[in-house]
Parts: C-alpha cells; sequence; structure tokens
C-alpha cells in the first residue's frame, strides 16, 4: 500500500564492497511528526542519513536498492540538489555547512527573498541575535550547530534529517535543539533524529526505533535512562593538593573567559568539570598544563608555578587527552603512536607495552590508528599519554558522542588511572558519567566556580542544576535517588 | 583578531585605498620618495592608533626585511631578470629593503584593519558574478577552519612533549613535520565534506543590502586616484 503525505522507506539496503551496512530498513514518518533513531556506534545511522539526502550513492559509492518515497515519489533514484528541497540534512560535521563569515551573513545565504524580518525572527528564535556580528570561528560547539540549524530551517524542506545533533552540545543547546523540533513539529515538518543517545530531546520525539547492526527493531516506547549504578567510593579527604589555581584570571581578547577562579585538587582524586559551552572549562585545565597562563593569578601544580615552564616541560607531570583523538594521530602504527610521546620526552620507548596493556590494545600494535573504532581511538590516546608516565591526567570532554559502551571503556579506564594513584581530572557535559565516577565536582559558569563539592550532592539538587544549566541525572528525571 | 577602523568608510572605499597605499612603494624610484611613504604609513599608523598592534605582528619577519639589505646589495649584479652595471650597490640594497619594508607594513595593516566581511561585500558590489563573492567567502572560512586546526594539533602535540622552538633551524624545522601529517589528513578531508556540504545547501543567495557610495567616499576615490597619478608623474617624468 502506498502511504501518501509522509517520509516512507521501505526495505531499504545498502552495501560497501561486499558489506551491508544497512539490511531492510522500512519506517515512516509523518509531517509534524519526530521519529529518533538511535544506535551504538557503527550501527548505519550516518548511512542512512546519507542514503536518505542521497549523498549515497550519489557521491560516495555505494550500492542501494529498496525505496524511498516523499508523498507517494520515489526519492531514490534523484540527484543530491533535487532531495535537499524537500529532504534537509544537518550533518554531524555540521562546522562544514556553515558558509558565512558571521553569523548575519550565514543566515542571509539562505534567506530566500533576502527579507530583512526573516532574519530578524531567525535571530531572535534561536537567540542568536547577541551574536550577529560574531565571527563563525569565535563561537562556541552548541552555538554553531544553532546556526546550521537555523540555515537548513530558512529553506524551507518537508523533513530534516539531524546526524546525531546533540552530541556536542551543553544542556542549554540541547534544550534549544528540544524547542527547534517542536517548532518544526508546530510547522508540520517531519524530523528524523539519529543519534547515540539523545538525552535531552525525550519530550519531544514522538517515536523511538533502535537501529543495531543489520536490523532495525521499534521501540515504540521511549527508552529507559540509562541507570547509575552504586559504587562505593573511598573518598580522599587528605589535604595534599596536587593542583591550586590562586585568583586566576584569563581574556583571549575581548572579555574575561576565567574570573578570579581558586580551587584546589587533591593527589590521587578524580575531579569532574562541568559547565555550559563556553563557560571556560577548557581554558581552565589548559592552565594545568601550561598551554595557557594565567593573565593574573597564579596555577600550582605539584608546587610548580605553570607561568616558569613551558607546555612540554610540563607534559612530565600532566597528560591531556584531547576532544576528537583521531585529529592528532601521526603514526602509521598504534605502537609508534603511543611512543611518539616517549620519545619526545625520554627518547626510549620504555612504557609503550605497558600502556597499551592498560587499555587492552597490545594485540592492536600494528594497526594504524585511524582503522580504530570511536572507542578504541580514544583508548589509545589514552595509552599515548598514560605510556609518558604522568602523576594528573586531564580528560577533555571524552563522553562527547559516545556509545554506552565506550562510555563503559572510559569509565573503567578512569578507574584503573585512580587505581594507580593518578590524579584525573574530566571535563564533560555528562551528569550521569560524573555521579558514576567522579569524587568531587565543580560547576563552572560564566568563567566563575558557581558551585564546587560532592557530585550527588550538587546533582541532585535541582535548583542548582537549573541556575548552572547543567543537564540533570537521570535517575532524578525516573525520580529515584540512588545512595553512594 | 581583526580591529574596525573607527571610520564609517564604505568598504569599497577601504579597498581602494589599500589598493591605492600597495602600489605607492611599486611606483617610488628613489629613496626619498620611498621613505615619504614610509614615514607617512607609520603616521596614519598612529593616527588610527594600529601602529603598535601592526609593527607587532611583524616582528617575526624583521629579520628577514633586514636580510633584504645584504642580498640586494651584493646579488643584484648577477640578476637573472635584467643586465645590470651597477656591481656592489649599497645604496640599491638600501632601497629595496625599504620598499620590502613598506609592502609588508601595508599588507599587515591591510589585512589586520579590513574585516574579510567587507571584502567579500567589495567584490559582490561590483557587479560580479555572485558564485565569486560565495568562492571568496568559502576561502577565507577555510582559512580560518585550517588556523584552527593548526592551533589544536599544535597544543596536542607540546602537550605530548614537543618542543618546537628547541635546537638548530634544521631540527625546529624538522619539529614541523609531525604537525604537518594530521594538518593535512584533516584539510583533504575537510574539503571533501565542504563540497558535499555546499551540494546539501538548496540555495545559496548573494542578494545583499549594498548602499550606494556616500559623498566623502567618492572623494577619497578620487583622492586616491590623485595620488597615483601623481606619483607616477613624479617618478616617471621628474626623476631620471
Amino acid at each position: 500500500m502506498e502511504a501518501v503525505g509522509c517520509l516512507e522507506v521501505r526495505n531499504l539496503n545498502c552495501r560497501f564492497d561486499s558489506k551491508w551496512i544497512l539490511r531492510n530498513v522500512s519506517f515512516e514518518i509523518k509531517p509534524g511528526e519526530a521519529l529518533a533513531i538511535i544506535g551504538p556506534s557503527a550501527s548505519g545511522k550516518t548511512t542512512l542519513a546519507y542514503c536518505l539526502s542521497g549523498i549515497i550513492p550519489n557521491r560516495i559509492p555505494g550500492e542501494v536498492s529498496g525505496s524511498i518515497r516523499v508523498d507517494g515519489e520515489e526519492f531514490l533514484g534523484k540527484p543530491i540538489r533535487e532531495r535537499t528541497k524537500t529532504i534537509s540534512i544537518v550533518l554531524q560535521n555540521y562546522e562544514l555547512q556553515i558558509f558565512g563569515l558571521t553569523v548575519e551573513e550565514d543566515l542571509e545565504l539562505s534567506i530566500k527573498d533576502n527579507d530583512e524580518s526573516t532574519l530578524e525572527w531567525i535571530l531572535r528564535f534561536f537567540e542568536l541575535e547577541k551574536y550577529r556580528d560574531y565571527y563563525v570561528h569565535e563561537l562556541s560547539g552548541g552555538l554553531k550547530h544553532r546556526l546550521v540549524i537555523a540555515s537548513a530551517i530558512l529553506s524551507d524542506p518537508k523533513y530534516i534529517v539531524m546526524d546525531d545533533p546533540v552530541a556536542n552540545l551543553d544542556w542549554k543547546s540541547k534544550k534549544i535543539t528540544a524547542r527547534t523540533i517542536e517548532l518544526l513539529k508546530e510547522r508540520g515538518k517531519g524530523v528524523v533524529i539519529l543519534g547515540r543517545r539523545l538525552k535531552g530531546l525525550e519530550k519531544v520525539i514522538d517515536r523511538w526505533i533502535y537501529l543495531a547492526q543489520d536490523c532495525l527493531e521499534n521501540v515504540n516506547q521511549k527508552l529507559n535512562h540509562p541507570t547509575v549504578e552504586n559504587r562505593k567510593t573511598v573518598l580522599n579527604t587528605t589535604e595534599d593538593f596536587i593542583i591550586e589555581f590562586r585568583n586566576v584570571y584569563y581574556k583571549y581578547s575581548r572579555e574575561y573567559v576565567l574570573k578570579n577562579i581558586s580551587l584546589r585538587i587533591r593527589k590521587g582524586e578524580v575531579y569532574a568539570v562541568m559547565g555550559p559551552n563556553g563557560s571556560g572549562k577548557t581554558t581552565l585545565m589548559k592552565h594545568v598544563n601550561g598551554l595557557l597562563k594565567p593573565f593574573r593569578g597564579s596555577v600550582i601544580v605539584k608546587d610548580m608555578d605553570t607561568k616558569k615552564y613551558s607546555p612540554a616541560e610540563m607534559s612530565r607531570y600532566v597528560g591531556m587527552v584531547f576532544q576528537d583523538p583521531e585529529k592528532y594521530f601521526v603514526s602509521e602504527t598504534v605502537w609508534d603512536e603511543v611512543a611518539f610521546g616517549v620519545r619526545n620526552l625520554i627518547g626510549s620507548e620504555e612504557n609503550v607495552e605497558e600502556a597499551l596493556r592498560m587499555v587492552n590494545l597490545l594485540d592492536k600494535k600494528k594497526s594504524s590508528p585511524y582503522s580504530l573504532s570511536m572507542g578504541e581511538k580514544l583508548r589509545l590516546y589514552i595509552a599515548c599519554v598514560l605510556a609518558m608516565s604522568p602523576e594528573i591526567v586531564i580528560l577533555d570532554e571524552p563522553t562527547t558522542g559516545q556509545d554506552e559502551e565506550t562510555l563503559k571503556q572510559i569509565k573503567d579506564a578512569i578507574e584503573k588511572l585512580k587505581d594507580m594513584g593518578r590524579t584525573v581530572i574530566v571535563v564533560t557535559h555528562d551528569s550521569d558519567f560524573v555521579f558514576s565516577v567522579a569524587d568531587r565536582l565543580a560547576i563552572l559558569k560564566d568563567g566563575t566556580i558557581y558551585a564546587e563539592g560532592n557530585p550527588l550532592q550538587l546533582l541532585s539538587n535541582p535548583s542548582l542544576i537549573e541556575g548552572a544549566e547543567i543537564e540533570p541525572l537521570s535517575i532524578l528525571s525516573g525520580e529515584k535517588c540512588l545512595s553512594r | 583578531m581583526f580591529i574596525k577602523i573607527n571610520l564609517e568608510l564604505d568598504p569599497r572605499t577601504k579597498i581602494t585605498l589599500f589598493i591605492t597605499w600597495f602600489s605607492l612603494p611599486f611606483f617610488c624610484k628613489d629613496i626619498y620618495s620611498l621613505l615619504t611613504v614610509l614615514i607617512s604609513t607609520v603616521l596614519v599608523l598612529i593616527l588610527l592608533r594600529s601602529a603598535t598592534l601592526v609593527f607587532r605582528k611583524m616582528k617575526i619577519i624583521v629579520p628577514l626585511i633586514l636580510l633584504a639589505w645584504p642580498l640586494w646589495t651584493f646579488l643584484s649584479q648577477w640578476s637573472l631578470f635584467h643586465t645590470s652595471t651597477r656591481g656592489v650597490d649599497p645604496i640599491f640594497g638600501l632601497f629595496m629593503m625599504l620598499r620590502l619594508l613598506s609592502i609588508i607594513t601595508i599588507s599587515t595593516a591591510f589585512i589586520l584593519l579590513v574585516r574579510p566581511t567587507e571584502i567579500i561585500r567589495s567584490v559582490i558590489s561590483l557587479k560580479l558574478p555572485s558564485s565569486l563573492g560565495v568562492i571568496v567567502a568559502l576561502a577565507f572560512r577555510n582559512l580560518y577552519i585550517i588556523a584552527e586546526d593548526y592551533k589544536s594539533i599544535k597544543e596536542a602535540h607540546i602537550s605530548r612533549g614537543l618542543e618546537l622552538d628547541k635546537g638548530s633551524l634544521i631540527r625546529r624545522i624538522k619539529n614541523y613535520i609531525p604537525l604537518l601529517i594530521p594538518l593535512i589528513i584533516k584539510s583533504i578531508d575537510n574539503a571533501e565534506k565542504l563540497v558535499l556540504a555546499l551540494e546539501l545547501r538548496p540555495n545559496i543567495m548573494t542578494r545583499r543590502k549594498i548602499k550606494p557610495l556616500r559623498f566623502y567616499d567618492i572623494l577619497i576615490m578620487v583622492g586616491c586616484i590623485l595620488v597615483v597619478i601623481s606619483v607616477i608623474y613624479y617618478s616617471f617624468y621628474m626623476v631620471r
């Protein structure tokens, strides 16, 4: 039977060479409906988005069969240009979908009749008025994503496909994305949202579908929130502080990003830092390994004033695992990649084997770093840092865009580091993750410490969470609270 | 990074102003006219309160400018492009060094004082094909993406113990090689994705509000043309 007035996908198959990525995928979505398709890494979410928009097979060669119909019209054989007028896509690498240099310029590129009122409306709705003259590179990740969604809406498509839209966003931006989806639904648009986890969008999604490898399963109900396990922690209450921020101020150009920050981190504890995008989390962390020097005040790491030491010298004591590890790989094999940092420091390859063993990657030592899965790449980067035997390990947003399996791997790695007596600092937006691993938590807002203390106490305080604009714990939304 | 000139000049006027300014050192045929250009440049920058900013950014290329003097003094006699009878000529070396200094100062001021958006708006206002404006915009946009990637890759490698500015010149050049590998991979990847993103955007509009030129904009443009004519006249007919 042919469905009219909807986007209908029937028995969609896609394969590259001999490997099937999608098999018999079928679903339909009506105008004004939001459908979430979730699944772990490599389950074919991006492939599905590419098939819908025509990138596969028009740009990326692949064998596609089945049918994609919009209002009864077959779209499968159509070129990309003809499809985008009806099905718009917001890519996972959304930054590349911004073409203007400033916010206003990028939006102007999409307004059909150069209508000033449309521009004002879209700027107001997405709370981008303040940023209209900002250069795009000055915006935080969340704001960039907001801008791309705004541009996509301006071209007035019937259906919008969002590939992992909330992966890099803070809680406030997630709420804005949820509002956007709501508005799109009100305007009669169908929204397909693909992602690993779509926390924050639960209320606006009408149907959920689980995409496992080779199959598509209707969940037909809202997914249960991931539960946070009970865990026993031995809190370190000694006064042995390894990092100390003393009235630190820092600014890049316009205004202060860090204002009068004073905090102390104990040796051997897992310390989490949370806060909305642009609150200064990464800037704060770059002060620990000396990449940034305080404008005013001082940062003392292991009794050393970071102002007097270069980042390379500090790397003996502080290891930093950056976001998007694959961006930084330089070697052909996993072994060489781990050895790179050690060679820089001591000129030998000791510790490499031990570091690889600790993250369970020793059997892949001859593989290319680029061939690893997302979780493995992150573990490899942790091994690179571990091989240099630093006492302090900083993980900058390791949870961003990760599926449950990878999150578990990261959690295990942090616990191992803690058992070894290392001090671990985790920067993240994920409250559940903080609750499950951290001993103490600092919440940053507008460059100041908004709150600091026990993660459970802070995260179970609804007014504090709302004021700090951070993600609430899933267990609290489920109206039960676990004690630690 | 960009400082807006606190004058409400039309972007087209600004571009004309900089093109005139930039072409002046090429028309100067003697050291005195070149010194006039250089001193007036410094004066203008002081009046714009941008002299410190421009000279701070130029600090890194000062050795290269100084190197121009001995190079042109001793090597110009063996020039491949024209025959020379002058032999070792320190005055000619000084002249070329000053010319290089003027060109670099003016171009640095241009980069720092004119926002890329203004350049794009000027290109569009010239009634050239609309796609040209988008291409210029994308080129600038991509430059920022590459610059951001370079910065983050550099930070990640420094954090892994890489000392970039340590050792001999050869050693320092070698230190930068690990930065280039991920940067090149990322840039190629980005370029492919950018093409994809372009194809995914159904409409790219380039009709933007272009205000007509005001009286003082036209006055400055005419002034620019007069300056160029008088400098050409002075250089080619007065100076022998």
